[in-house]
């Protein structure tokens, strides 16, 4: 489990955590995200993960429409599902995170994540999935700080897990799910 | 002449970080540019030049309206220095084939590094069908490869990519290889990929797979059956990435999703090969413009 994570922040929550950095910058510069929204989709060919991205991303959007009403009202169509990335890097502009801290944000949940599920999969202790996240930060700051500084979203990282996307499809095409995305 | 031996100092340093930049060719190890630019009416007699680098090409018998060009090695491929660049460019509603006679071999590099650039222009409503035999990284290569694609709206790429893990018996080399296919403008896909030992044990790269088979459908959307085992991603916007993940590099398990790509997006192309009996997908199945989900808003 931790070297899935590991493997993770490497592609495709590097690919994520880019993508809500140079959200967050072209936020600030009162820029279009629709280039970042393209980027991130051609870097992510796995439409189940681009499903789960963007119910998240609908589900952090409820929520900070509520928190931040005047910094975000009308800046995502009523009704649309733009991708976790997309919301965390507005979320992050709004709330004073400066880049590094939007990157670590988006590192440090996917690991949670992964922790969290596999308490739920396996009878662990959860003082074990915790060791786990703490021993995973120092690649969380890596992944973080490889990222920091991007603002094309060209320049947004592009490595792919290929196997992890098969994963993905597979589990969407199950009967038997036990997580959304 | 192009290229050189095997001979010559080797390229400093580690192996290249991912997403790094293609090193160009130094006096050296000049870049070997292979040059195909099919042009010419639509639906006239088509106009082919040719410059050839590190491979040469020959003019296949047209089929179907469909001009084919093989790619043929002048020299031992892939060695230290070697810097092979292919650039296509096929104009608007035009067909092109590009047929490889042999696979090619990534051979130990003692230290010594390579690179293989495509850079493809797509015209309006073209298409270009590349079917391309594996690419076996040997242990003791490293490689960087690029495939950079540009089409045009309505034009379409039916691309295969077959990376092998060593030759027989062996662990393999080191290849990082990048694809930035753009649509109309906007990006399409971008990937970039570690084929190495390291990302062969990794349960959530290759998962213990030696071989990785991908046909690329890049402007229309792959429809059809493909075969059992193999993954198919529908990117966002229209295109398609059918995948296996193999113990051995077997021909045969993705060429027939090539033919059958192929026959769904040019419906006036017969393919006269032995699997004439695929069908295609529905008719002008992702020859639509881009229907692809934009949830975007503006701040």
């Amino acid at each position: 489990m931790p070297a899935l994570a590991a493997t993770r922040l490497r592609t495709v929550t590097a690919t994520e955590a880019g993508a809500a950095v140079v959200a967050r910058h072209r936020w600030l510069d009162r820029r279009d995200l629709a280039p970042v929204a393209d980027a991130w989709a051609a870097r992510t060919p796995s439409p189940a993960v681009r499903d789960a991205a963007r119910r998240l991303g609908r589900g952090y959007l409820r929520l900070a429409l509520a928190l931040w009403p005047g910094d975000l009202a009308g800046a995502f169509a009523p009704g649309s599902a733009p991708p976790r990335p997309l919301v965390a890097g507005a979320i992050g502009a709004v709330a004073g995170l400066d880049a590094l801290q939007v990157a670590l944000l988006v590192g440090y949940d996917d690991v949670q994540t992964i922790a969290s599920a596999a308490l739920k999969l396996t009878p662990l202790d959860p003082a074990t999935t915790t060791r786990w996240v703490l021993d995973l930060h120092p690649a969380v700051a890596q992944m973080a700080a490889s990222v920091a500084h991007l603002t094309d979203p060209d320049d947004i990282p592009s490595a792919g897990a290929p196997m992890t996307d098969a994963w993905a499809q597979a589990h969407a095409g199950t009967t038997r799910r036990l997580f959304h995305g | 002449m192009y290229g050189t031996g095997p001979t010559g100092p080797a390229d400093a340093g580690g192996p290249a970080p991912v997403d790094a930049p293609t090193p160009a060719g130094t006096s050296a190890h000049p870049v070997m540019t292979t040059r195909i630019a099919l042009s010419g009416p639509t639906g006239g007699r088509a106009r082919l030049d040719v410059a050839g680098g590190a491979l040469s090409c020959r003019r296949l018998p047209d089929e179907d309206g469909t001009v084919r060009v093989a790619l043929v090695a002048t020299q031992a491929l892939l060695l230290a220095g070697d810097h092979v660049r292919i650039e296509l460019d096929v104009a608007p509603g035009l067909v092109l084939e590009v047929v490889e006679i042999t696979g090619t071999v990534a051979y130990d590099m003692q230290g010594g590094r390579a690179s293989w650039d495509v850079d493809v222009q797509v015209g309006a409503g073209a298409l270009l069908v590349w079917d391309a035999l594996p690419f076996v990284v040997a242990t003791g290569a490293d490689v960087t490869r690029s495939a950079r694609v540009e089409l045009a709206e309505g034009a379409v790429a039916v691309l295969r990519e077959t990376f092998v893990l060593g030759r027989t018996g062996e662990a393999g080399g080191l290849l990082t290889t990048s694809t930035h296919a753009r649509l109309a403008g906007r990006p399409l896909l971008v990937e970039t990929l570690t084929v190495s030992p390291e990302s062969r044990r990794d349960p959530a790269l290759l998962g213990g797979a030696r071989c990785l088979d991908t046909v690329t459908v890049l402007g229309a959307r792959y429809e059809d059956d493909a075969p059992a085992g193999a993954d198919v991603l529908q990117l966002d916007r229209p295109g398609t990435l059918v995948r296996t993940f193999g113990t051995d590099a077997h021909r045969g398990d993705l060429a027939v999703t090539v033919t059958r790509a192929r026959a769904a997006v040019s419906p006036s192309v017969v393919d006269v090969g032995s699997e004439s009996t695929a069908v295609g997908g529905p008719a002008g199945s992702g020859r639509t413009l881009d229907g692809g989900g934009r949830t975007t808003g503006t701040p």
